[in-house]
Order: C-alpha cells, then sequence, then structure tokens
C-alpha cells in the first residue's frame, strides 16, 4: 500500500469517529437554538481536521517539533472559525428574532404589521414575504368585514325606521277605529290592509336579502328559454303597467338557453321591471328584451325614467340605496332592497347585472351564460338536484 | 248538509277570523289549538277538509296530517291547506307524500283563504265524480291520450312523463287553440290556487322536450307572448 493511501485511510478513519460525534451532536441539538448548533458545526469541523493531523502525525513519526507547530495551527484555524460561526450565529438569531417580533405583530389591530428591518438569509426573506402577504390578506378581510358591519348596523337602523312609519300609522288607524272616532272608517280598514301587505313584502325581501348573504339560498337550476321566462314577466306584470298607465312590451329571441333556478330569476327580473314601471311616468314605455350575446345570453329592462344622474349610477345595486334620500316611504316607495336581491340573484347564477343610461331612461342589463341545449328527454322533477351557491356577501357592500 | 272544516292553529286571533269566514262561507267549522286535541275531534267530528299550520305545540303539522290522513276512511284523501310561515319552504310542504293540497303562507288573507278552502272542496267534489267515471281515451293530431291508464302516445310511441307533465300535457290535449295564463293553469292543472308561478314554465319546458320535434322552436306548446301558453294539435 503506497504511503499516500496510507495517509488517506488514517485520517478518514480519525475524521470519521468524530464525524459520526457530529451526528450524534446535532441529533442532541435538534432542538437547541441555531447559534448553539453553528457554533458545535464549526468545533466539529477543526475537530475533525486536529484527529486527522494527528492520526496521520501519529502513524507517519513526524517530528515533535512538526507536529506542535501542525498543532498550533489547528488551534488558530480552530479559533477563527468559532468567532466566524459565533458571528454568523447573531446573525441568524438577530433576524430570527426580528422575524418573531413581526410574526407577533401580525393581527394586532392598532399597530399594524411591522415587517422585520435589515437583510436577512434568503429562506428567512421569503418567509417574511410570506409573513407579509398574509398580513395584507389579513388586513383586507378585516377591512371588508368592518365594511359589511357598518353596512348591516345601518340596515338594520334603516329597516327599523322603515318598519317604524307605517306601525305608527296602523297603531294611531286602530285607536281611532278602536275608540269609533275615525271619520273614515272604511278607508282606515283598506289602508291598514295595505300597509300590512307592504310591510309583509318588505319582511319576506329581508328573509331573500339573509338567505343570498348567509350563503343558503338553494337554487335549483332548471334549463330554461329566456323568452318564455320574459313572456313570463312580461305577463305577471302586465296589470301593474296597465294600473299606471305604462305600456309594457316584451322582445326575445327563440333557442337562447339559460340554466337558473326559474323561481329566484323570476323574482329578480320581477324586481327590475317593477322599478322599471315605478320609475316610468304615464305614457312612457318599459321593454324586457332577451338577447344572444357572446358567450351568453342578455335580459335587458329599459324603461323611460328620465335617466339617473351618473353620479348615482355605481349605487343602485347597493343595499338599502333609494334615489331619493329622504328616509320616508313614499306611498309606494319600497326599502331599496329590490336592486340588491337582483344583483345577489343573478351572481348566484354566474352572471352580472348592470345599469346604462340609454333612450329616454335607463336600462337594467343582467348577462347570464349561456348553455348548450341537453340533448333528449329531460330529466325527472329535478327537486333533488340542488346546488347550494358560494357564500355570498350582502351585494354592495 | 254543509261541508265540515276543521281549523288547526294555535294562534286562536287567526283561527277566530278564519272560523268567522268558513262559517261566513255557510261551512261548518271547529276549532283544536295543538295537533293531539285536533287528532281526536277529527275522530269524533270526521272533517271534509281540514286547514292545518305547520307549526304547532307538541305534534308537528305535516306530522298531524299523516295521522290525520291515515285515520280517515274513505277512498279519497282528505284535503288538507297548511298554513306556513315565511321560510317554511311551502313548495317541500307540497311536493311530500303527506303533504297538503293547497298552502297560504302567513300572514294572510283570511277572505282568500275562505275563497281556497271553498275550491279545494269543490276540486275533491270534481275529482271524486270523474274518478267514477274517467274520460274516455281520444286521439288528437298525432297523439293518443289515456287519462284512465295514464297513458300519452305521440306517433304511436309511449312518452316517458312525471305526473305533472302528463297532468299539463292531457290538459293542453284536451283544451287545443286556447291560451292559458300560467295563474290559471296553476289553478286547473296542479289544483292549486296560488304558489310559484315559475312551476308552471320550468314544467312546458321539460314537456317541450319530450313532443316537440325541436324543442327551442315548438310548434305545439306555444309562448303566447305575454299572456300564456296555448297548444296547438296541428300547427299548420
Ligand atoms: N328603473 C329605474 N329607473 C330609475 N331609477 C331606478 C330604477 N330602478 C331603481 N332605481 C333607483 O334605484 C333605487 C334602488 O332601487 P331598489 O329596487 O333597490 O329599491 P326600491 O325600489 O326603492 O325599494 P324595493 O325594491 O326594496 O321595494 C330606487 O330607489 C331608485 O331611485
Ligand atoms: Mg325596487
Amino acid at each position: 500500500m503506497s504511503a499516500q493511501a496510507q495517509i488517506i485511510l488514517i485520517a478518514a478513519g480519525c475524521a470519521g469517529a468524530v464525524g459520526a460525534m457530529g451526528i450524534a451532536a446535532a441529533w442532541l441539538l435538534r432542538r437547541a437554538s441555531l447559534r448553539l448548533s453553528f457554533q458545535v458545526a464549526s468545533a466539529i469541523a477543526v475537530l475533525a481536521v486536529v484527529a486527522g493531523t494527528l492520526g496521520t502525525a501519529n502513524a507517519m513519526f513526524i517530528s515533535q517539533h512538526d507536529l506542535r507547530v501542525v498543532g498550533m495551527v489547528c488551534v488558530v484555524a480552530g479559533l477563527v472559525a468559532f468567532g466566524f460561526c459565533w458571528l454568523l450565529g447573531r446573525q441568524v438569531e438577530t433576524s430570527s428574532l426580528a422575524l418573531r417580533r413581526a410574526a407577533r405583530s401580525l393581527g394586532q389591530e392598532e399597530t399594524g404589521f411591522c415587517e422585520p428591518a435589515g437583510p436577512m438569509a434568503a429562506e428567512l426573506a421569503a418567509l417574511s414575504e410570506e409573513l407579509a402577504a398574509t398580513a395584507r390578506k389579513l388586513q383586507d378581510s378585516r377591512e371588508r368585514e368592518r365594511r359589511a358591519e357598518r353596512s348591516r348596523r345601518q340596515l338594520v337602523a334603516w329597516v327599523s325606521h322603515d318598519l317604524r312609519t307605517p306601525l305608527a300609522g296602523l297603531r294611531a288607524m286602530a285607536e281611532a277605529l278602536e275608540d269609533g272616532i275615525a271619520s273614515d272608517a272604511g278607508r282606515y280598514h283598506k289602508q291598514i290592509r295595505a300597509e300590512v301587505i307592504r310591510l309583509s313584502a318588505m319582511v319576506e325581501d329581508l328573509f331573500e336579502l339573509s338567505r343570498i348573504e348567509s350563503g343558503t339560498l338553494n337554487l335549483s337550476p332548471d334549463q330554461l328559454e329566456a323568452r318564455d321566462l320574459v313572456s313570463d314577466a312580461v305577463a305577471s306584470m302586465e296589470p301593474l303597467a296597465r294600473a299606471r298607465g305604462v305600456r309594457l312590451t316584451g322582445e326575445a329571441g327563440s333557442a337562447l338557453l339559460i340554466q337558473a333556478d326559474a323561481r329566484e330569476l323570476s323574482r329578480a327580473l320581477a324586481n327590475l321591471v317593477t322599478n322599471a314601471i315605478r320609475h316610468t311616468p304615464e305614457d312612457g314605455r318599459v321593454q324586457v328584451t332577451a338577447t344572444a350575446e357572446a358567450g351568453g345570453v342578455l335580459i335587458a329592462v329599459a324603461d323611460g325614467c328620465g335617466g339617473i344622474p351618473d353620479a348615482d349610477l355605481a349605487s343602485v345595486f347597493d343595499l338599502t340605496w333609494r334615489g331619493t334620500r329622504a328616509r320616508t316611504p313614499a306611498a309606494d316607495g319600497g326599502a331599496g332592497l329590490g336592486l340588491a336581491i337582483v344583483r345577489g340573484i343573478v351572481e348566484a347564477h354566474r352572471g352580472r347585472v348592470s345599469v346604462v343610461n340609454a333612450g329616454e331612461g335607463c336600462r337594467f342589463e343582467v348577462r347570464l351564460p349561456a348553455v348548450a341545449p341537453r340533448g333528449g328527454g329531460g330529466s325527472g322533477d329535478g327537486d333533488g338536484r340542488r346546488t347550494r351557491p358560494a357564500g355570498l356577501l350582502i351585494p354592495g357592500l | 248538509m254543509s261541508a265540515r272544516v276543521l281549523v288547526v292553529d294555535d294562534d286562536l286571533t287567526i283561527a277566530e277570523v278564519v272560523g268567522d269566514y268558513l262559517r261566513d262561507a255557510g261551512l261548518e267549522t271547529r276549532h283544536a289549538a295543538d295537533g293531539r286535541s285536533a287528532l281526536s275531534l277529527a275522530e269524533e267530528w270526521p272533517p271534509d277538509l281540514v286547514v292545518l299550520d305547520l307549526m304547532l305545540p307538541g305534534i308537528d303539522g305535516l306530522e298531524v296530517c299523516k295521522r290525520l290522513r291515515a285515520a280517515h276512511e274513505r277512498q279519497r284523501p282528505l284535503p288538507v291547506i297548511m298554513l306556513t310561515a315565511l321560510g317554511e319552504e311551502a313548495d317541500r310542504v307540497l311536493g311530500l307524500e303527506t303533504g297538503a293540497d293547497d298552502y297560504v303562507t302567513k300572514p294572510f288573507s283570511p277572505r282568500e283563504l275562505a275563497l281556497r278552502v271553498q275550491a279545494v272542496l269543490r276540486r275533491a267534489a270534481v275529482a271524486a265524480e270523474t274518478a267514477a267515471a274517467p274520460p274516455e281515451p281520444f286521439r288528437a293530431g298525432r297523439f293518443e291520450v289515456d287519462v284512465a291508464a295514464r297513458r300519452i302516445r305521440r306517433d304511436d310511441r309511449e312518452l316517458v312523463l312525471t305526473v305533472r307533465e302528463f297532468d299539463l300535457l292531457a290538459f293542453f290535449l284536451s283544451h287545443p287553440g286556447r291560451a292559458f295564463t300560467r295563474p290559471e293553469l296553476l289553478e286547473l292543472v296542479w289544483g292549486w290556487s296560488f304558489g310559484d308561478l315559475s312551476t308552471v314554465t320550468v314544467c312546458v319546458r321539460r314537456i317541450r322536450e319530450k313532443v316537440e320535434d325541436t324543442p327551442t322552436a315548438p310548434v305545439h306548446l306555444q309562448t303566447v307572448w305575454g299572456v300564456g301558453y296555448r297548444w296547438e294539435t296541428d300547427p299548420r
């Protein structure tokens, strides 16, 4: 065996023994601080060199003097390595401390997220980046939550106002009737009934909104023709239009298929048509149309309201927003829930609703994705096929 | 003898007003405030129709409905009109096997409820008559209708139809050329004097898929713009 091979073997043996100690140390240190681990790593490295050197020196019978020199060199190198690792450990410790502080600030409302300052190892920097992203997400959702909460409080305030106003009238009329001092009892009776009907409608709207918001609006979608929906909406709204002296017309191409819950979508359409009729002056015209559009079907309700002020166009779908800012309900005024419900229903159908000013008035547009015609016979009654839309926030918050 | 109506509701105001309206319409009425007393009252005083609140103390309205019908020993099922509160999914109540013949959502108009009670009683009487003498099978263009066997053939091929689809198609086939509004169809075919009109829209669409050559361009079951639907047996 050549001398060289012998040296390598001996060095490998001695350094290997130290390495084995290192493995044991690593196992023992798995929960220790990074700094201590670095320190031990440097010690192991130096010890391996020293052990290898001593081993070979013994085998090769190097002079005592040379051995001392080698020993001194090893000690100095070991000290330098030790010092370097100490520095490195401190650096890592500082960064991890900064990260810890940053993580603690995550989710704190008063101070917000404080990003760790100073340079950092690549892995730690990536971690810090993640933390910052999470902080931003948290901030966003908190902001959304706050807005929703504010809007809900506003809704409760307005609704209780809107409920109290007719209740005051009801109470007054009921007492007058009870005490027999109503000058026109017949009119009071009629008015009481009308008020109660209006209150019921409002309660029903609130109920629908809460179902939309909580995501418990169960859709039982069916393949429908937009033409039938429009025709049916015109048919059921015709009496209201006639009573108002408004001309209500409809128009739709055939073979415009959509996948929709007939009841919910009819309700949305009815809300739009009711609004249009209400805001159109006598002898005006309301037109409901359904047309094909790239990738979907467009159902539009155009009225003769004279246009909505541009500044208001963005707010009409907001919950409880009403054109006349006064919160006293007009004779047939609503609670400002109608369009929020429309938006909730349409979005639950993966559609979009928007409004533009056009012609004599404005046009509300509902866009729904188209579906391919179903082949062959229809399915059963479909009551079993209920899909649940994802939870929707109250629209317009 | 005038028909007997049993009103079951724990709300005394409602029960009293409904009772007054029904008596005014010439019907005999009794009142029970909960399920148990309703069942025992029905035993000693068998009603022809029950107005039943879904939310009752003790036994739930649907259960009461089931037991009342089980105890009712006649060929025809006992008609039930259910009173439901908002959000109790009234259509579910109608769809169930033990379900009601009609329903009203609280708050409701007692005037309207009285009209409905009379309509349901009338319908029950008519149903009893037709059950005794079912209409003869007839042919209408490409269609052959046998109501007694609940069978409709088109070009000599039998159509696979659900109960409601059969009822609606048979109705259209025996009333060709006339436009019906959705409320009319709901009343005449479903027997509901009130309900979700879109039920009709959906059923029409399904029938078209089974009877039309091109369902999106229907020639038999046509949409009458802004009115409702019409059947044409021999479209030109
Ligand atoms: N077709 C329309 N033309 C002009 N303005 C409209 C039209 N539809 C809605 N608006 C405006 O948008 C507001 C909000 O409408 P929305 O339907 O949400 O509430 P509402 O009709 O006041 O009450 P509700 O529908 O709850 O009974 C209305 O008050 C009105 O000012
Ligand atoms: Mg409205």
